[in-house]
């Protein structure tokens, strides 16, 4: 029960910021202003979506994340690369706590990115590589190239196979411009949402090769993204480029004949993952969870073994700021006590609601019923239930068993014999007597 | 008729094997391959369990590569000259142990026992830079035996069980020790109801010895003195007779109250006859009929033997429980 | 034995000489006047004062700390009557306990003998229905020193049917203030074992009663009293084998008896039905080893009647053809029960009882009986620290009753015979010693003192000694004129009574006296040890600790209870709090949280899984922790107080029961030294000094220094420093520890505390050049830094040129 209700109750917290999040206070830090002019397109279209956004120099001297606690913003956005250190109360580890508090941020970096964004996007567990490295590939690279080939045409196949996340895929190819990040592969938070083409390289332009690359071919990142396990999520590009105007607006062309492009597919993705960065796009939430013996109204204070149980769960996503039914079909709920004792398919009924039908296994314990939902680009949906299951009460079990017969016959026959026995006994004697006399 | 050949070609083998010397096999070791000396052990251990290894076959089986079984060889030195004695109890579990590896379901030829004595093969002692037996080594199928393989009888003793464990942590072939059940007791118990159903054979025709209560009242308080004076305790805890300090000096008292010694225990049993002898004199003065000087005397002496031997055992429980106050006679 | 026939005739003289027996009666039922009334008088006021001075005795620990329950099992009695009082009975019945054994849960209706929480509910009941509001938790710690005073009573009776009344005099007396006794049943050792000897006892008495008289009444009380004692303890099973080979030793004997037969076959069925209805015990009594002996006799008792019936009516060449016949059968039942018992239907010994055959058993197969410091052997000092000197007179009892043999004296020899070796190979056995003891002490005593003060009644009659020997020759006649009805163990009356002439001309006052004296010096100092013993060693609840300063100074430590108290406070109500199973009974009982493993031990392997998570390093434990949803973890650490019985010095059983069930993960030789050795320090092994029972004890303990003598980190319990100071714990954080540090708790972090996947500096595949910036920020100076802006390059040359 109560296990029940403080899960649900988290769940309706996490879903409550999410909803917030939906066009909410968004602090901007900047290199130097111009870049809200190269950039403006973005920003717009994030305005037009309802985010406030403030506009702040990255080494502004009274920058603060939070006030008494509270945060001020629910979405950073770090389109400073080269900032060597923030301003005010900023810092890396305020950025941190702000990631882990549940705010989202989106950081853009640039072949000249400074330690603080190093610093930052290793706490995020993705690396950038060193100062003054560029994706370099000298096969697809933009006819706009000034002959570094570091102005590069990412194919849309290269994209992370998630459209909640980077949307439609069959678009324009993107540019991209700066340099490449590392991420370590076991990790299954980190979201490789935009790899390089297999004959990139990321390396410093203007050196020669001397040793071997960090980043090579498709494990040279161009953007990655985290969701946290408290699903604050995390958006770090190697390219400041990637985001401005010039990118969204310019044509593409790969200069070894590749068919030309009026517009770049850049606004559209942009677009899109600034949309599930910022918590618009992929959020869902349980917002209700019941269960109870099937052909009753209330959850029973304790199961019993072997009752039929139905457990139901609503599943709702986030639209906008409204909450609209999640459909999806690969839903599973498990009862676990230790191990699973039952996995079953979650059949979808009307506007979001799944329902499971099971019959409780015959071994007593306390149980959860769990739904543990965890799919690439949504919001991990984690549910448990704790009940227990008790086995039969004394009045439970069945009475007239046939193997006991036996003994209901015996136990009657001899009372029976004894009644008998006690009468013939008393009268024979009296026959005896009245011999005798 | 080919099995029959094979048959032949293996005893031949088993022939070679037990009359070829050492340095002549270390020669030939390269010549059977992994499957040849696979056949040659499994056959040597269908005819008896625990294979006797000299150097050579030591070289042959054990450190030739590549296996595919591990072998459990025990270095030990039974020969009468060097008096081992727990050499012997040692392999006495250790062929537990290999017989009901070898009579066991589990059994396969993954898994093999060899012993190796030092005067068969003190070369590969040298090898080994072995200097006690018995030693337990696991040579496991690749690699070479790590400390982990040796087997720390220091700790875990060479009980049969104790090996089996080990093997299984070793080598995850779980062994289900099968000792030969020992009749010895059993044999005393049958012995002692022979002895006795002859002695009443015997004695039939009186047999009112039988309703004797004092022989029975003696044999109950005797075993009541046992019991109480903790010989129990001895038979579980297997404790010294008595302690030797380094000192020479010789305790006959466990200075806690946590243990004692055998001796200890006899000295408690005695004393609590002794109180018992007493009270019984005591109380058969009053009771017999009789002269009164002998009835007198008995009182007087029941009276002493109480006093005397009861504040006795309270002086030694004193000495062992820190801190008590009471005493009687003696401190 | 001598006043009997020296007052005998006068007691005849007093009554009508003429039919005795009613006579008797009357005797008992009239006033003061007379010596019987006189004697019934002493009687009660005996046992009266044995009752109380038996509770006062037991009162130490209520009076030095508080009214509460003591150490571990009492707890979970305490919460089950609880449970009962406030639920009612049917559902404490099918109470199924979901916060014990999580998440397994236990059925605690079926797994409990509930006698001990009917006892006091009904207690409860009635005093409330008196409109006595008294709390139900000072029910339970008052328990079992009320029922010491019963059992006092019970083995008077006992005892008087044995011997006399003087001997039962003296074996109450005995058995109110025995340590033996006295150490299961202080106040607020609220145990089965407090009602269950009383139970004993009383079922004893109406066995001894039944065979005696031989009537169906006492025998179907014995069956009574003998579900009370199953329905209370385990040890029933005492009984169920001792009765019968009690019967046995009588058909044996040739002293068969058609009382024996009514009583025996009463009992055993009656017994048999009322027993199976303890959801506890359910079909044991008819599927376990431990009740065929019982079966046996009871087949064996039939076969020996009918025979004797068949044997007035049958020829000899009949009866041959009989006995053949009745040998096969006999080896037909044989047979079967062997099959039954390998089919698996007839379950074989359990382990507990082979530990106490095959003495060695639970040491190799079950370690955790082993574990349990109750489960040793016991030494022949405990004997006589629980029984003084009892121990060394109560064979002269044994002897006497050998000499003057009847009926009911071979029970007590089977009893005694048996109780002393269950009690040299368990300590807590000594609880069914104890009582025989008394009473075959009493024996002595009396006999002694009887002989001893036979003229000088009026001397003696200061001492309960002499009024019991006076007041016992009452009893004499009125139960040698009574039981020559019917009992041929008239013999030792018969003894007595032609004793008279001899031990008339005595030994002479002086010498009497001086025996006097000496016996009642030996009486006194067995009072005075016993006192003694209670205060000392049996009166402490190991709740709450008291440690003595030099100066006599008592100081309390309450760190137990400071640590259940602040877990019920201040964590979640469906917190899972992992200790080791010592603790279960009383985190359950005190802080009201869900315990995973509790000190009834009825799942090994769910023990040995926590054994495990205590015993691996903290990683693996993490996993462990995490399937079992663990919430806090609980370790007891008695190194800063220098407190002996904590979590380390258990930790080698933990190792071992895990071992039991994960030999693959968990070895008992990684915990040792090279040399075999378990030490704390900084030689102990790595294994040991990374497990998780290790950190959890020492976390932080690096940093205190005790005095200033010893070095930081110094274990007093131990006498060691520490080998892993300043370590940090990844996957939990301290959430409280006692003032003493005895008791600490810790929380088991959640997944989502680990929100990052963070690449320390060390797995970082780009190694930065400048990996110290050192900051320009100042308290005044809050501006930022960004590269290549023309304000901030010239200060930033240098800085950038090391950058780049």
């Amino acid at each position: 029960m109560l296990k029940m209700s403080l899960t649900s109750v988290f769940l309706g917290f996490l879903c409550f910021l999410a909803s917030a999040n939906a066009g909410g206070e968004t602090l901007v830090l900047l290199d130097n202003l111009a870049i809200r002019e190269t950039h403006s397109m973005f920003f717009k279209s994030l305005q037009e979506r309802g985010y406030t956004l403030t506009f702040k120099l990255a080494d502004d001297a009274n920058l603060v994340l939070s006030k008494y606690g509270e945060y001020l913003y629910s979405h950073l956005i770090i389109f400073a690369p080269s900032v060597e250190e923030f301003g005010g109360a900023l810092s890396v580890d305020a950025v941190t706590e702000f990631i882990d508090g549940g705010g989202n941020v989106l950081v853009a970096g640039s072949s000249q990115s400074g330690d603080v964004l190093r610093e930052l996007a290793s706490e995020c567990g993705f690396e950038v590589d060193e100062e003054g490295a560029a994706v370099i590939d000298h096969m697809n690279y933009d006819v706009s190239d000034l002959g570094q080939h570091t102005t590069i045409v990412a194919e849309t196949e290269n994209l992370i196979n998630a459209p909640v996340i980077i949307g439609d895929k069959n678009i324009p190819p993107l540019l991209y411009q700066g340099t490449g990040l590392v991420a370590d592969t076991e990790n299954p938070l980190v979201l490789q949402l935009l790899t390089a083409s297999s004959s990139a390289y990321s390396y410093n332009p203007d050196q020669p090769v001397k040793e071997y690359p960090h980043a090579v071919g498709k494990n040279t990142l161009l953007i990655a993204a985290l969701q946290a396990r408290n699903n604050a999520r995390v958006l770090f590009s190697g390219s400041l480029f990637f985001f401005s105007d010039e990118a969204f607006t310019s044509s593409v062309q790969k200069a070894q004949g590749g068919q030309k492009y009026e517009k770049s597919g850049n606004e559209a993705v942009a677009k899109a993952m600034s949309k599930w960065v910022f918590k618009d796009s992929g959020v869902i939430r349980a917002s209700s969870v019941s269960h109870k013996k099937s052909g009753e109204k209330e959850p029973p204070a304790a199961y019993t073994v072997m009752d039929d149980v139905v457990y139901a769960i609503t599943i709702e996503q986030l639209a906008g700021d409204k909450w609209i039914p999640y459909e999806a079909d690969d839903l599973q709920l498990e009862f676990v006590r230790i191990d699973p004792f039952v996995r079953t398919k979650l059949q979808k009924l009307d506007n979001g609601r799944y329902e499971a039908r099971f019959k409780i296994p015959d071994v007593y314990g306390v149980y959860q019923f769990k739904v543990d939902y965890n799919r690439i680009g949504i919001t991990h949906l984690y549910s448990t239930t704790q009940v227990s299951v008790r086995p039969l009460q004394h009045t439970q079990y069945e009475r007239f068993i046939p193997s006991a017969f036996p003994y209901y016959v015996s136990a009657f026959s001899m009372m029976g014999g004894v009644f008998l026995f006690s009468f013939v006994f008393l009268h024979y004697k009296e026959d005896v007597k009245s011999k005798a006399e | 008729m080919r099995c029959g050949f094979y048959l032949t070609l293996f005893s031949v083998t088993i022939l070679y094997l037990n009359h070829v010397s050492g340095q002549y096999r270390t020669k030939g070791n390269q010549g059977p391959s992994l499957g040849e000396r696979v056949q040659q052990l499994s056959e040597m251990a269908m005819k008896r369990p625990v294979l006797r290894f000299n150097g050579g076959k030591f070289k042959e089986f054990v450190k030739t590569t590549p296996r595919n079984y591990s072998v459990i060889v025990m270095f030990t030195a039974m020969a009468p000259q060097r008096q081992c004695q727990i050499c012997r109890h040692a392999s006495d579990e250790f062929t537990i142990v290999a017989n009901s590896f070898r009579y066991s379901q589990s059994y396969s030829n993954k898994l093999f026992f060899a012993v190796v004595d030092f005067d068969e093969g003190a070369d590969v002692f040298q090898m080994l830079r072995l200097n006690t037996a018995p030693v337990y080594i696991h040579f496991p199928p690749k690699g070479k035996p790590k400390s982990t393989d040796t087997m720390d009888i220091q700790r875990v003793g060479f009980a049969a069980e104790a090996i089996a464990k080990w093997i299984s942590e070793r080598t995850d072939i779980q062994i289900r020790v099968f000792r030969p059940p020992n009749y010895s007791g059993t044999v005393a118990v049958v012995m002692l109801l022979v002895l006795i159903g002859g002695f009443l054979y015997l004695r039939r025709n009186n047999l009112d010895f039988i309703y004797n209560k004092t022989i029975w009242g003696l044999n109950a308080l005797f075993f009541t003195f046992a019991m109480v004076s903790g010989q129990m305790w001895n038979h579980i805890r297997g404790p010294p007779f008595i302690h030797k300090s380094q000192n020479g000096a010789v305790a006959y008292i466990h200075g806690s109250s946590q243990g004692q010694f055998i001796l200890e225990t006899y000295i408690v049993m005695v004393l609590n006859g002794a109180v018992v002898l007493g009270m019984i004199m005591m109380t058969e003065a009053a009771a017999r009929k009789g002269d009164v000087r002998k009835r007198r005397i008995f009182a007087v002496i029941g009276l002493g033997l109480v006093a005397v031997f009861f504040s006795l055992i309270l002086s030694i429980f004193r000495n062992k429980a820190q801190g008590y106050p009471y005493s009687l006679l003696f401190k | 034995m001598l006043p009997s026939k020296a007052n005998a005739p006068h007691a005849k003289k007093v009554l009508f000489p003429d039919k005795q027996p009613t006579n008797s009666r009357q005797v008992k039922s009239s006033t003061l006047t007379n010596a019987a009334g006189l004697s019934s008088l002493i009687t009660f006021t005996v046992l009266l004062l044995a009752w109380i001075s038996g509770f006062a005795s037991r009162l130490f620990a209520v009076i030095r700390f508080e009214s509460i329950i003591h150490e571990f099992d009492p707890w979970f009695n305490y919460r089950a009557t609880a449970y009962m009082v406030q639920h009612g009975f049917y559902n404490f019945l099918n109470w199924f306990d979901e916060r014990a054994w999580y998440p397994l849960g236990r059925i605690v209706g079926g797994t409990v003998y509930p006698g001990l929480m009917i006892t006091s509910g009904s207690i409860h009941h009635i005093l409330h229905s008196l409109n006595i509001p008294v709390h139900i938790r000072d029910i339970c710690v008052f328990l079992a020193p009320v029922f010491s005073g019963l059992t006092a009573i019970s083995t008077y009776f006992l005892t008087k049917e044995l011997w006399s009344a003087g001997a039962g005099l003296f074996a109450a007396c005995f058995i109110a203030i025995v340590p033996g006794y006295i150490s299961r049943s202080v106040a607020g050792s609220y145990d089965n074992e407090g009602i269950a000897i009383f139970a004993l006892q009383f079922t004893y008495y109406l066995w001894v009663k039944s065979v005696k008289t031989g009537s169906i009444f006492w025998a179907v009380l014995t069956a009574l009293s003998y579900f009370y004692m199953v329905s209370a303890w385990g040890g029933y099973v005492f009984i169920i084998n001792l009765i019968p080979l009690h019967v046995f030793a009588l058909l044996v004997m040739n002293r068969y008896s058609n009382r024996l037969f009514t009583s025996y076959t009463t009992f055993y069925i009656l017994g048999l039905l009322l027993s199976m209805q303890i959801p506890f015990v359910g079909f044991q009594p008819i599927r376990t080893s431990e009740h065929m002996a019982a079966g046996g006799v009871f087949g064996l008792l039939i076969f020996v009647a009918v025979f004797r019936y068949l044997r007035t009516m049958l020829t000899k060449s009949e009866m041959k053809y009989f006995g053949g016949f009745v040998t096969l059968t006999a080896a037909a039942l044989l047979l079967i029960l062997v099959i039954l018992t390998y089919s698996g239907l007839v379950a074989p010994w359990s382990g507990r009882f082979y530990s106490l055959w095959d003495t060695g058993y639970a040491k190799i197969h079950i370690p955790i009986i082993a574990s349990v410091s109750e489960h040793q052997p016991t030494t022949w000092f405990s004997f006589f620290f629980d029984l003084h000197i009892l121990v060394t007179t109560f064979p002269v009892g044994l002897w006497y009753c050998i000499k003057h043999i009847n009926d009911e004296r071979v029970f007590v020899v089977l009893y005694a015979i048996s109780a002393v070796y269950f009690a040299g190979v368990m300590v807590r056995l000594m609880l069914t010693l104890t009582p025989v003891v008394c009473m075959l002490a009493g024996v002595a005593f009396s006999g002694l003192l009887e002989l001893f003060l036979k003229e000088e009644d009026k001397d003696g009659s200061d001492r309960e000694g002499g009024e019991g020997s006076e007041e016992e020759s009452e009893e004499e006649t009125e139960r040698s004129s009574r039981r020559a009805l019917y009992d041929e163990a008239g013999k030792l009356r018969r003894m007595k009574h032609e004793r008279p002439k001899g031990s008339g001309d005595g030994l002479g006052a002086n010498l009497r006296n001086g025996v006097v004296i000496g016996i009642s010096m030996l009486l006194m100092m067995f009072t005075v040890h016993c006192t003694w013993v209670t205060s000392n060693a049996y009166s402490s609840p190991s709740i709450v600790l008291a440690s003595y300063s030099n100066d006599g100074g008592r100081s309390i430590l309450d760190d137990f209870r400071e640590a259940y108290y602040w877990l019920a406070q201040n964590t979640p109500n469906d917190a899972r709090v992992m200790s080791w199973w010592d603790y279960g009974y009383q985190i359950a009982g005190m802080a009201n949280r869900t315990t995973l493993v509790d000190n009834n031990t009825w799942n090994n392997s769910h023990i040995a899984l926590v054994g495990k998570a205590m015993s691996s390093n903290e990683s693996a434990a993490y996993d462990i922790m995490t399937s079992l949803d663990v919430d806090y973890v609980l370790v007891i650490f008695g190194g800063m107080i220098g407190y002996s019985g904590d979590d380390i010095n258990k930790f080698l059983w933990m190792v071992r029961i895990a071992e039991g069930e994960h030999p693959q993960d968990i070895r008992e030789s990684d915990y040792f030294t090279e040399r075999g050795e378990f030490r704390v320090d900084s030689e102990g092994s790595p294994t040991l000094l990374n497990s998780l029972m290790y950190k959890l004890s020492y976390y932080r303990f690096g940093e205190v220094k005790i005095d200033y003598r010893s070095p930081a980190g110094f274990d007093r319990t131990r006498n060691a420093e520490i080998g892993n100071k300043n370590f940090q714990l990844t996957y939990l954080d301290e959430a409280y520890t006692t003032e003493h540090w005895l008791v600490r708790i810790y929380r088991v972090k959640k997944p989502e505390e680990f929100n990052r996947p963070r690449i320390p500096i060390a797995e970082r595949t780009i190694n930065r050049r400048t990996s110290s910036f050192l900051s320009k920020k100042t308290a005044r100076r809050k501006k930022g830094l960004i590269k290549g802006r023309p304000t901030v390059v010239k200060g930033q040359k240098p800085q950038k040129k090391s950058t780049t």
